[in-house]
C-alpha cells in the first residue's frame, strides 16, 4: 500500500519532469532557429524585436525614431541599455530616466545579450547612413504599419475578441486572459497584463496596431509569435481600444466594489461558520467557576 | 448464540480509601512521557464533583456515546456526513483547561536566584509552554469536595434532586463523599471505535481490550469526542491519541495491570465474562431504565454447558472457560447483582462495574450531640447519605430500584456479620434484613470472604495466554527477548 503509492508519486514527478524538459528544448530550438535564420542578423532581430515600437528615420512611434542613435548615445551606453533597460532606469541612469518620463514606461527587457545588441546597432547605424544592402528594403521592415486596415476595424467584433466571446483565429488567448479594459465582463479583465483602457492614447494608432502585430513584451512574444492575430483582427481590437480609451474610466471605481464586495463577502462567509458551528464547545471549566455554585 | 470473551473489572466503591496510588502506578508506567503529563488513564473522582476532564458526564456539551434516533443506534456526535463536516475542527473537544495545564515547579531558581531580602520561591512552569502559571485548576482540584464550592455544585448528577434536597447534602452535618477510580470501561460497544475516521481503534478478539494503533491513528481527536467518560487521550507531541491498554503486556504474562496490582484498598477485580455478541445491537438500544439488566443479560453463565460448547465452537480454550467460571467478576455482576456499570445510559455497554458505596446512615443531632443509635443503628436503606436518586444516575441509568436491591444485599451481609460476629444486632433482626435483600447465609459469607477476605488469585483470576507457545512457533525465541519492550516499532513523524 504505502509503496504503491511512493511509486505513483515518482511517476508524477517523472512525467513533470520530462514535460518541462521537452518544453524547453522547444524553446532553444526556436531561438536558434531565428538566430541563423536571417543573412543579415541585424536585420532580422530588428523586425523581430525593435519593429513594433521603434523606426529608423520613419518617425516615433510607441518609442522614439533610432535614425543616428548611435550618435547621440554612444555604443556603450546603448549596449547597455538595450540588453538591460529596467535595470539602468533602477540604477537611475539619468538618460534612461528621462526617456520613461517622455514616452511614459519602460522599455521592455527583450533578453537581448550583448552581441546581438552590437548586431543590432551595426544594422541601426547602416540604416541611418542610408548604405543599406539592397536586398534590405528599407521601407518595408521599419515604415509604420499602414492605417488603411485599421479603418475598417470593428468595434463590437473588437470588444468580443478582447473578451474571448470570438475566438481568435490564430488561436492565440483572449486579451481578456491578461488584460482589463473598464467596462468589460462582470469581474473584469486579468491583472498580469497592463490595463488598457488608456492604451490607445498613451500609444496611438498605430502604435498599437504595430504592438498587436509584433508584440516585443517577453509574454505576449512567446505567445502570439506563434498564434498570430489577422490583420481584421488587429483592425477590429485596436477599433475596440479606440472607443475604450474615449470612455471615461471606471477602473478606480471598480477597485472599490471589488473590495466591499471582498469584505462583505468574508463577513458572510464567518457569520455562516459562526451560525453553523455555534454550538460548539469553547471551554467548560472556566464558564462553570465563572457561573457559580448552583 | 456468538459467545466471546472479555476481560472485566469490578470496583468495590466503599474499599476505595481515595489515596491515588493506582493513578500514581499507571502515571509511573505509562505516561510519564512528553505529550502525555496530562493524561491520566487511571484518575480517581470525588463525588459529588465534577471529575476530569470538567463535566465529562454531560453529553449535552461532550456529544459522546449513542442515541436512539427512530429504531437506529448512532453516535451522539453524529453519523458519517456530520463527522466528515467537522473533521478538520472538531467543535466538541475539551480544552486543554477542561483537563488541566500540565506544570512543574522552577526548582533550580531556589539555588540560582541572587541574595535578596525575601525567600526565593518555586514558580510553577507550564510543562507544556514553558511559561510561568497561575495555577487555577489540577486533575483533582475538587478532591474531597476541595477546590472551591463550584465544583460539586455543578455534579450533574444531581440534576433530579430537589433544591432542598441538594442544600441538604451540603450541609455540615450531613456532607457526603465518596470515590470513584476510573480507567477505560474496555465497552462491549465502544464509542471511540465507532466515530474513529481512520479506524485506528480496534476491540481485542481474544479478550476484548480496546486499543489505538499508533500507525494507524491520524489524530482527528473523535475518539476524544466519541468516548463518554472521556477516557482517550490526545497526544500532542506525538499527534496521535493514547488510552489505558488495560496493561495487556503485564496481563499477558500472568500478573494483574499496574493500577490493580497496586491498589492499596484491594478494591480491584479482574477476571473473564463470557458474553453473546450477537446481541450487542439489540442491547444498546433497550429503554435506559432496563439498560442494566440488559447487559447483565447478555453475559453468559460460564457453567452452563450450552455456553461453553458455544464458547469452544468459537475457539475459546479450556483454561479460558475454567478463567471464567472461577471469575470474581461474575459472582458481582450477575450472581449476586451488586456490580454496576457507570453510566449505563451512554450505551456504550462498560464492562467496568462498581459495587456501590453504602455510606453511612443519616445521623441527627441533639443538644449539640450526635445521635446514632436514635431508633436503630442501620436505620434504612432510604436513610442513606448519599441520595438513591443521585446513586441511580450514576450506576442504573436512573433506575432507583436497581440500586436499592444492590444496596440491600450489602446492607444485609453487614447485617449477617453484625450479628454473627460483633453482636450488635439480634439475629432475628438480621434475618429480617436479609430477607428483605433475598440473601441467603451462604451467600452473605461469600460475598463478606471475597469483600473482606480475599487472596490475591481471588482477585485477580487471569486466564493464561500462552503467548510464549505462540511466538515459539514463529520467531526465534532468544530474538523475540531482544525486541520485546514498550516502545515504537515505527517512530511517529513528530518524534516520540
Amino acid at each position: 500500500m504505502h509503496g504503491a503509492h511512493k511509486s505513483r508519486i515518482r511517476v508524477i514527478i517523472a512525467s513533470i519532469v520530462l514535460v518541462v524538459l521537452a518544453l524547453s528544448a522547444a524553446g532553444r530550438g526556436r531561438t536558434i532557429a531565428w538566430a541563423s535564420g536571417g543573412e543579415d542578423r541585424g536585420e532580422t532581430l530588428f523586425v523581430e524585436k525593435c519593429k513594433a515600437c521603434h523606426t529608423v528615420g520613419a518617425g516615433r512611434t510607441i518609442g522614439p525614431d533610432l535614425k543616428g542613435v548611435g550618435a547621440r548615445r554612444g555604443e556603450s551606453w546603448l549596449v547597455r541599455f538595450i540588453t538591460a533597460p529596467d535595470r539602468m532606469v533602477a540604477q537611475g541612469d539619468p538618460v534612461a530616466k528621462q526617456l520613461v518620463q517622455e514616452y511614459g514606461m519602460v522599455m521592455p527587457s527583450l533578453g537581448v545579450s550583448e552581441e546581438e545588441a552590437k548586431a543590432l546597432l551595426a544594422y541601426i547605424a547602416a540604416q541611418s547612413s542610408g548604405s543599406a544592402p539592397a536586398s534590405a528594403p528599407t521601407a518595408s521592415p521599419i515604415s509604420s504599419p499602414t492605417t488603411a486596415a485599421t479603418a475598417s476595424g470593428d468595434m463590437a467584433r473588437g470588444r468580443d475578441l478582447f473578451s474571448g466571446k470570438t475566438r481568435l483565429k490564430g488561436g492565440g488567448p483572449a486579451c481578456m486572459s491578461c488584460h482589463n479594459v473598464s467596462g468589460v465582463g462582470i469581474w473584469g479583465g486579468g491583472t498580469v497584463g497592463k490595463d488598457l483602457t488608456k492604451a490607445y492614447a498613451a500609444f496611438g494608432e498605430s502604435g498599437i496596431v504595430s504592438l498587436l502585430k509584433n508584440a516585443p513584451f517577453p509574454m505576449m512574444k512567446e505567445i502570439y509569435s506563434v498564434k498570430q492575430l489577422g490583420d481584421g483582427e488587429v483592425a477590429d481590437v485596436t477599433a475596440f481600444l479606440k472607443e475604450a480609451s474615449s470612455t471615461p474610466a471606471t477602473s478606480s471605481q471598480g477597485a472599490a466594489l471589488f473590495f466591499i464586495i471582498s469584505v462583505v463577502g468574508a463577513l458572510l462567509v464567518i457569520g455562516a461558520f459562526q451560525l453553523l458551528w455555534r454550538g460548539r464547545l469553547s471551554g467548560v471549566r472556566r464558564p462553570l467557576v465563572k457561573g457559580g455554585s448552583r | 448464540m456468538d459467545v466471546r470473551a472479555q476481560l472485566s473489572m469490578v470496583f468495590h466503591l466503599d474499599k476505595c480509601i481515595g489515596c491515588h496510588t493506582c493513578s500514581i502506578a499507571c502515571k509511573n508506567l505509562w505516561t510519564s512521557r512528553e505529550g502525555a503529563e496530562y493524561m491520566w488513564w487511571n484518575n480517581v473522582e470525588t463525588k459529588p464533583g465534577t471529575g476530569y476532564p470538567t463535566l465529562w458526564e454531560d453529553q449535552g456539551k461532550y456529544k459522546g456515546g449513542w442515541e436512539v434516533k427512530g429504531k437506529a443506534l448512532r453516535p451522539k456526535i453524529g453519523r458519517r456526513p456530520g463527522l466528515l463536516t467537522n473533521i478538520f475542527f472538531n467543535p466538541f473537544l475539551p480544552t486543554m483547561d477542561d483537563y488541566y495545564e500540565p506544570w512543574t515547579y522552577k526548582y533550580e531558581h531556589l539555588y540560582t536566584a541572587p541574595a535578596a531580602d525575601d525567600q526565593p520561591t518555586a514558580r510553577p512552569v507550564s510543562k507544556v509552554s514553558g511559561r510561568f502559571l497561575d495555577l487555577e485548576a489540577g486533575p483533582n482540584w475538587d478532591d474531597d469536595l476541595g477546590g472551591s464550592s463550584v465544583y460539586a455544585r455543578n455534579d450533574i448528577n444531581l440534576d433530579e434532586l430537589s433544591a432542598a434536597e441538594r442544600e441538604a447534602l451540603f450541609r455540615l452535618e450531613r456532607m457526603v463523599f465518596f470515590y470513584i477510580p476510573r480507567i477505560c470501561n474496555h465497552c462491549l460497544n465502544p464509542g471511540c471505535v465507532g466515530v474513529c475516521p481512520s479506524g485506528a481503534i480496534y476491540k481485542r478478539a481474544e479478550d476484548g481490550i480496546v486499543l489505538v494503533s499508533q500507525e494507524k491513528c491520524r489524530g482527528w481527536r473523535f475518539c476524544v469526542s466519541g468516548c463518554p467518560y472521556k477516557k482517550p487521550y490526545y497526544n500532542w507531541k506525538t499527534g496521535k491519541s493514547e488510552k489505558c491498554i488495560l496493561c495487556y503486556p503485564r496481563v499477558e504474562t500472568g500478573q494483574a495491570p499496574a493500577c490493580f496490582h497496586s491498589c492499596v484498598g484491594r478494591i480491584r477485580y479482574m477476571g473473564i465474562l463470557l458474553y453473546d455478541a450477537d446481541r450487542i445491537q439489540e442491547v444498546a438500544k433497550v429503554p435506559e431504565a432496563d439498560l442494566v439488566n440488559a447487559q447483565r443479560d447478555i453475559i453468559l453463565d460460564p457453567c452452563d454447558a450450552a455456553v461453553v460448547a458455544g464458547a469452544r465452537r468459537n475457539g475459546i480454550v479450556d483454561a479460558w472457560i475454567s478463567a471464567a467460571q472461577k471469575a470474581p467478576v461474575y459472582k458481582f455482576v450477575k450472581k449476586w447483582g451488586i456490580a454496576l456499570p457507570l453510566h449505563s445510559e451512554f450505551r456504550t455497554l462498560p464492562m467496568l462495574f462498581y459495587v456501590p458505596p453504602l455510606l453511612p446512615v443519616l445521623a441527627s443531632t441533639e443538644n449539640g450531640c450526635y445521635d446514632l443509635g436514635k431508633s436503630d443503628f442501620f436505620g434504612t436503606i432510604d436513610n442513606v447519605r448519599a441520595p438513591l436518586k443521585y446513586m441511580a444516575r450514576l450506576f442504573s441509568g436512573g433506575n432507583v430500584e436497581i440500586v436499592k436491591q444492590a444496596l440491600r444485599k450489602l446492607w444485609a451481609v453487614r447485617a449477617y456479620k453484625q450479628a454473627r460476629s460483633a453482636g450488635n444486632l439480634t439475629e432475628g433482626r438480621a434475618q429480617a434484613i436479609m430477607g428483605e435483600a433475598r440473601c441467603a447465609p451462604e451467600e452473605a459469607e461469600e460475598i463478606f470472604r471475597l469483600t473482606a477476605l480475599p487472596r490475591f488469585e481471588d482477585r485477580f483470576v487471569l486466564p493464561p495466554y500462552h503467548r510464549e507457545e505462540v511466538i515459539a512457533l514463529t520467531t526465534e525465541t532468544l530474538m523475540q527477548k531482544g525486541q520485546t519492550g514498550f516502545g515504537y516499532t515505527r517512530l511517529p513523524k513528530r518524534g516520540p
